[in-house]
């Protein structure tokens, strides 16, 4: 359709001032929450447009409210949305239906649970296309020219070998081709406007990166307006031309992407801006000194002296049997590297990389195939099976998980849930474990009266602090961070970087820090290994490998950190 | 500012003195409740928790005090006063074929049909949740027999067994045959149950992170696994002490329940079917005393269910 093209510029989407409220509950218990307050844009034919906030600020139900998608309790309570000179506040079902797919497309977030799994994805393509087919004024399609549409958009889509495609199932489909899928989808029927709601967010760096770049030629060709809904600023930045930021259901600022880039007015921008990872590009310094009284000496064996390197890992294999066949997974193949004492080490990869099965390996959480690690000089596979020497290890060593949400007991108190690991040791009276629980409070700086508070009253970063303070009961060498930062929002992750830093500065820990986020990497890590497929592909300290990259890996990796040269 | 700013680029107006984001804040004065605490707290809510709560609370007054609501003895009938209607000097709710008080039979029968619906469901609950736990936790082989002891016993024909059971039993007056021979039937759904949430529980970080912290086997099934599965166990015995009370009746009816003269809500059903026609009333009320009893159970399981986990009702 060449009248896309031609409307390039005219406005597609005014959006005046947008009102959204949420209930919950009924009678006295009633809950209203104004998600967005007052919001008003424009996109304009083939504009990219984004709106970039954190969890809770809106930006989704604002996205949602555009095609009457919000969830039961959600309700557009105010203002206007015209699309093509048609009000769709209010409007009858049957208008929003004939502007949904046609009109409007949508991406959405999780390629994982929005492909029905009992249906072929060509029974799902075709069944987009046929919807809509007749809502553009053409007639039915046959079955076969059907299937020749659906396979054209997932050609178009970067799916090669689409007829075949068409045959089979999502499970047989990686997250990445899914989400192909799902874009094949929406771009089907020559939408006048796409939103992509956090279109690559579950997806691996550099997947995410061919996707959106495959995503911006395709509408470059049908001349569509792109609505991104992203968290993450970099993305934004580097794929739209104008930027929307909100937050707490209000647009704080808007305009050139570029121009709020450099320069953001608003507290908020400049505060979100001065926090993205991808942007900032040297490590986290601290002011906090050293205190050698806090640390407690001496290792597994009671030696005074810190080594230099902690954990020193050999050779280290690990193979997995795959349930119902033959062939065997090897997710940890050959690995040798050091962890160096005080510093903080990051082991980098993709989903399947093995970074994880190290970690845990390292933990003592999961048996070894090959190799050896050496925990401060002494073979892990002769202490962590006798029970006394294994404990001990246990305190030396911690662990902060990924997910804030499951890494709490929901039955424990917060107080109960530091205090835990004391127990378990039987160290202190009850008055000293309360003590330390509450030193421990201040520490990651959270007030006294969380103790008596449960998990589910807290921010995921919250949690993440509690974690955290539970990690550092027992006074560790060490503590593995699995992802520790990755569920978190930008302006909380570098809250919760700053305090680690800060620890680990105060403390003298040692950190092992796993992570798919190359930006965060740089922010905190001494030393950074990059894993693939289970083999090390590169390592070395932190600057050199992202100044000078040896490996092609390495190089893809880092182009595919979004912003990365936005600034140029 | 000295930046120059485009005709486009807009900005919400703010105040520069006040400092408007505080990252992360915490609301202090937020009350704190638990997981248990919020659950009663949403219990206390629900208008539903209420009816069968005062209905459940007249049940048990009956049977611990059943002298309060009448003086006339269940098991005395005389035969001058057959089948007198409802309403008769004396007699509330009328008499039967024999001569005996219906509503003192109505008030004595509750106590061996809350009897049997509480101590079974108990019995069955503390057995299915320890099997369900082991088998959940532990895993492999012995995963593997417990769920095959579970299978085997669903597949066992309950109603065929307690009839025989019951039959061989016949002699023997007392509500303990039937505890037992319910017991024996009652664990399984609540076992499976168990070993399902156990399974997902086990999985959970926070009981990988208990192990990395030096807890030891049992410690993380005790203390971690175990209170963050049984809470759905809790709703769904609530539910079973209906069902095992309408199972008490059917089987009184069968004439293989507690046997002699003692007051049951099934027997009563029984006698009663013979002279549906002529005394209808005799039939209705025991009948109207077992489903709102039964209702109660359930009402009330529905409501903990409710309260425990709110989110699976939207």
């Amino acid at each position: 359709m060449s009248t896309l093209k031609e409307r390039k510029g005219q406005p597609l989407l005014t959006v005046r001032d947008l009102d959204v409220t949420f209930t919950a509950g009924y009678g006295k218990d009633k809950v209203t929450v104004h998600a967005v307050k007052k919001a008003s844009f424009e996109i304009k034919a083939g504009e990219r447009v984004a709106i970039v906030g954190e969890s809770g600020s809106g930006k989704s139900t604002t996205a949602h409210a555009l095609i009457d998608l919000l969830p039961g309790s959600g309700k557009v309570t105010g203002g206007s949305i015209d699309f093509v000179n048609r009000e769709l506040v209010g409007a009858k079902s049957k208008l929003i239906e004939e502007i949904r797919g046609a009109g409007i497309g949508l991406v959405p977030q999780d390629p994982m649970s929005n492909l029905n799994p009992v249906h072929k994805i060509g029974k799902q393509v075709e069944e987009a296309i046929a919807a809509n087919v007749t809502k553009t004024g053409e007639k039915k399609l046959s079955k076969a020219e059907l299937k020749k549409r659906a396979a054209v958009a997932l050609e178009n889509a970067g799916l090669k070998d689409a007829f075949d495609r068409l045959k089979q199932y999502p499970h047989e489909f990686s997250g990445g081709m899914r989400q192909r899928v799902l874009i094949a989808i929406a771009l089907a029927n020559n939408p006048n406007l796409l939103i992509a709601d956090e279109p690559t967010s579950a997806l691996d760096v550099t997947v995410q990166k061919v996707i959106l770049d495959h995503l911006d030629t395709m509408v470059e060709e049908l001349g569509t307006a792109v609505l991104f809904i992203t968290h993450d600023l970099g993305l934004a930045a580097e794929r739209s031309e104008k930027l929307i930021v909100m937050y707490k259901g209000e647009i704080v600022e808007s305009g050139p992407s570029l121009e709020i880039l450099k320069n953001p007015v608003h507290p908020y921008t400049k505060k979100l801006i001065a926090a993205a990872p991808s942007i900032a590009a040297t490590r986290i310094q601290s002011v906090k000194e050293f205190h050698h009284a806090a640390k407690q000496g001496g290792g597994l064996h009671g030696s005074a002296d810190r080594r230099e390197n902690l954990v020193e890992v050999r050779n280290l294999t690990r193979v997995f049997d795959i349930r119902g066949k033959k062939e065997k997974l090897t997710a940890v193949d050959n690995v040798t590297f050091d962890v160096p004492t005080g510093k903080t080490t990051a082991i980098v990869g993709e989903s399947g990389s093995g970074k994880s099965t190290v970690a845990n390996m390292i933990l003592g959480l999961l048996g070894i195939t090959n190799g050896d690690i050496y925990y401060d000089g002494q073979n892990m596979k002769e202490f962590i099976n006798k029970q006394d020497l294994a404990k001990k290890f246990r305190s030396h060593v911690q662990v902060v998980f990924q997910n804030p949400y499951g890494s709490l007991d929901p039955m424990f108190s917060i107080g109960r849930a530091i205090e835990e690991p004391l127990q378990i040791h039987k160290i202190g009276t009850k008055e000293e474990q309360r003590k330390r629980m509450l030193e421990l409070l201040d520490m990651v700086e959270l007030p006294a009266s969380v103790a008596t508070r449960y998990p589910n009253e807290l921010s995921g970063g919250q949690r993440q602090r509690i974690a955290i303070a539970r990690a550092l009961t027992l006074n560790p060498e060490m503590i593995v961070l699995d992802e520790a930062v990755s569920a978190l929002d930008v302006l909380v992750q570098q809250q919760i970087l700053m305090l680690l830093n800060d620890l680990q500065a105060e403390l003298g820990l040692t950190y092992l820090f796993i992570t798919h986020d190359l930006a965060v990497v740089r922010l905190v890590a001494d030393n950074t290994v990059v894993m693939e497929n289970g083999k090390i592909v590169e390592a070395g300290d932190t600057e050199t490998v992202f100044n000078n990259p040896v490996q092609a890996y390495t190089k893809n990796l880092l182009d595919a950190i979004p912003g990365r040269n936005v600034l140029g | 500012m000295t930046n120059t700013i485009s005709a486009e680029h807009f900005v919400a107006p703010f105040n520069e003195d006040e400092d408007v984001i505080t990252v992360d804040a915490l609301d202090e004065t937020a009350k704190s409740l638990g997981f248990w605490g919020e659950a009663w707290a949403r219990l206390k809510r629900n208008p539903l928790f209420y009816i069968p709560t005062a209905f459940l609370i007249v049940l048990l007054v009956a049977v611990f005090f059943p002298s309060i609501f009448t003086a006339i003895d269940p098991t005395y009938c005389a035969i001058t006063d057959s089948s007198l209607p409802v309403g008769a000097p004396g007699h509330l709710l009328g008499t039967t074929t024999q001569g005996c008080d219906v509503f003192s039979r109505l008030v004595y029968g509750a106590q061996p049909s809350l009897q049997i619906g509480i101590i079974v469901t108990l019995l069955g609950a503390f057995f299915g949740v320890i099997i369900g736990t082991v088998a959940g936790y532990m895993g492999g082989i012995l995963d593997a027999i417990l769920t095959r002891l579970i299978e085997i016993f669903i597949s066992l024909p309950s109603m065929l067994s307690f009839i025989v059971f019951l039959q061989m039993m016949k002699g023997v007056p007392g509500v303990f045959k039937l505890i037992f021979i319910f017991s024996v039937f009652g664990w399984m759904s609540i076992a499976r149950l168990m070993r399902a949430n156990v399974m997902a529980a086990k999985n959970q970080e926070f009981v990988t992170s208990a192990k990395a912290l030096g807890l030891s086997n049992f410690g993380r099934m005790f203390q971690h696994v175990l209170p963050n599965s049984i809470a759905p166990v809790i709703a769904v015995a609530t539910m079973n002490v209906g069902a095992w009370i309408v199972l008490e009746a059917s089987i009184s009816y069968l004439g293989l329940g507690l046997g002699g003269n003692s007051a049951s809500w099934g027997m009563d059903i029984s006698n009663a079917t013979n002279t549906m026609i002529v005394a209808p009333g005799m039939l209705f009320f025991p009948c109207l005393v077992l489903v709102l009893t039964s209702l109660t159970f359930i009402l009330l399981g529905d409501a903990l269910q409710d309260a425990i986990d709110p989110k699976a009702r939207r």
